[in-house]
């Protein structure tokens, strides 16, 4: 059953967001697909793992059309999505370089290795703080589940100190702390940070947007032409699948 | 290379071949299986394409679908079908597809 288990995983995962309808049709036809194939090989005699083997190759082979397929019948419009993917995939991105960064550079506290080569009391200075910055990005992004504002703060503070304190990587690091907190301030907003009062969950908003505004301005001359790059070629992509799934 | 609109694909016409040969209203995994041995391919047309196919030519209206009594399926113990069926503009079509296919069919040069 593994082949029929891969092709409706996938069904289930193209057609996710889709309107009802379509999603529905889609899923029943494959469903009754499955169901056929798998009943005409029992009558002919096939072997079983064949048969699945045959399903998943199918299911494989299959895949760009139904992607293509997807395009034609999403229900938001094309560069939103592309746009809100590209947003998340930054977010999930920076997020894990800023802690890879903290936490490498970190890791002689935990005498993961040594730095010799080093002034003893700055490697000892510099190790301790960045291990303070890993664990509060790893606490950030824990606190993001459960009381997401007050992860998104942390976040921003953690950030923000890093973009000032190491101003000589300031091209990666504020882009880097931009994504971070506008992530963060996405989370919280969908989830809705439940179980706080209104003035903390102000001044928890207020401190995230001031680190985000404060990056903003001091990344404008790259972020603004970068994101309009982007905008540009992500509505262009869009529009192309959409001229080929018309056409297709 | 873009598809002109409206251009059939080989895959389209043949499908539409099939559902002009058959009295019964087709379903996708029968329209694949029969696909198979027209071809006499070893493998069957992958899900994608052809669901994507079928939805096109519906689209074009040049064949008709609906959905069989839910009760039939449950009789027979499986999932409902979705049945294909020529329309008369799928024959109209699929007659031109044929005349302009003939023609270039008769230019092909003779080999024995």
């Amino acid at each position: 059953m593994l082949g029929s288990r891969i092709a409706l995983a996938w069904v289930r995962a193209y057609t996710r967001g889709l309107p009802e309808p379509a999603r529905r049709a889609r899923l029943d036809e494959l469903a009754s697909d499955l169901w056929e194939h798998a009943d005409h090989a029992l009558a002919t005699g096939r072997r079983e793992g064949a048969v699945q083997l045959e399903i998943a190759w199918r299911t494989a082979r299959g895949a760009a059309a139904d992607l293509s397929w997807r395009f034609v019948n999403q229900r938001a419009p094309a560069p939103a999505a592309v746009l809100r993917f590209f947003g998340w995939a930054a977010f999930v991105m920076a997020t894990a370089f800023l802690l890879f960064f903290t936490g490498v550079s970190g890791a002689p506290v935990l005498g993961i290795y040594s730095v010799e080569d080093w002034e003893p009391g700055d490697a000892r200075f510099f190790a301790r703080l960045m291990t303070v910055l890993f664990l509060g990005l790893v606490a950030g992004v824990v606190l993001l589940w459960r009381h997401p504002w007050i992860g998104t703060a942390l976040l921003a503070v953690v950030s923000t100190f890093m973009s000032f304190y190491f101003h000589w990587m300031w091209p990666m690091l504020i882009p880097c702390a931009a994504a971070v907190i506008g992530g963060g301030v996405a989370i919280s907003i969908r989830r809705n940070a439940a179980g706080l009062g209104r003035s903390t969950r102000r001044a928890l908003l207020a401190l995230t947007l001031a680190a985000l505004t404060l990056h903003a301005v001091l990344i404008a001359p790259l972020l603004v032409p970068g994101v309009l790059a982007c905008a540009l070629g992500a509505t262009a992509v869009a529009q192309w699948h959409a001229r080929r799934g018309r056409a297709a | 290379m873009r598809r002109k609109p409206g251009a059939l694909l080989p895959l389209e016409i043949a499908i539409l071949e099939l559902a002009a040969s058959s009295d019964e209203p087709l379903h996708g995994f029968e329209l694949a299986r029969r696909l198979a041995e027209a071809s006499e391919a070893r493998s069957l047309t992958a899900h994608g394409t052809l669901y994507k196919a079928l939805g096109r030519l519906a689209a074009l209206g040049l064949l008709q679908s609906h959905w069989e009594d839910p009760e039939l399926a449950l009789a027979a113990g499986r999932p409902r079908r979705r049945l294909y069926r020529l329309t008369d503009a799928g024959a109209q079509r699929l007659a031109v597809e044929r005349a302009v296919s003939r023609p270039a069919a008769a230019l092909k040069p003779r080999t024995a």
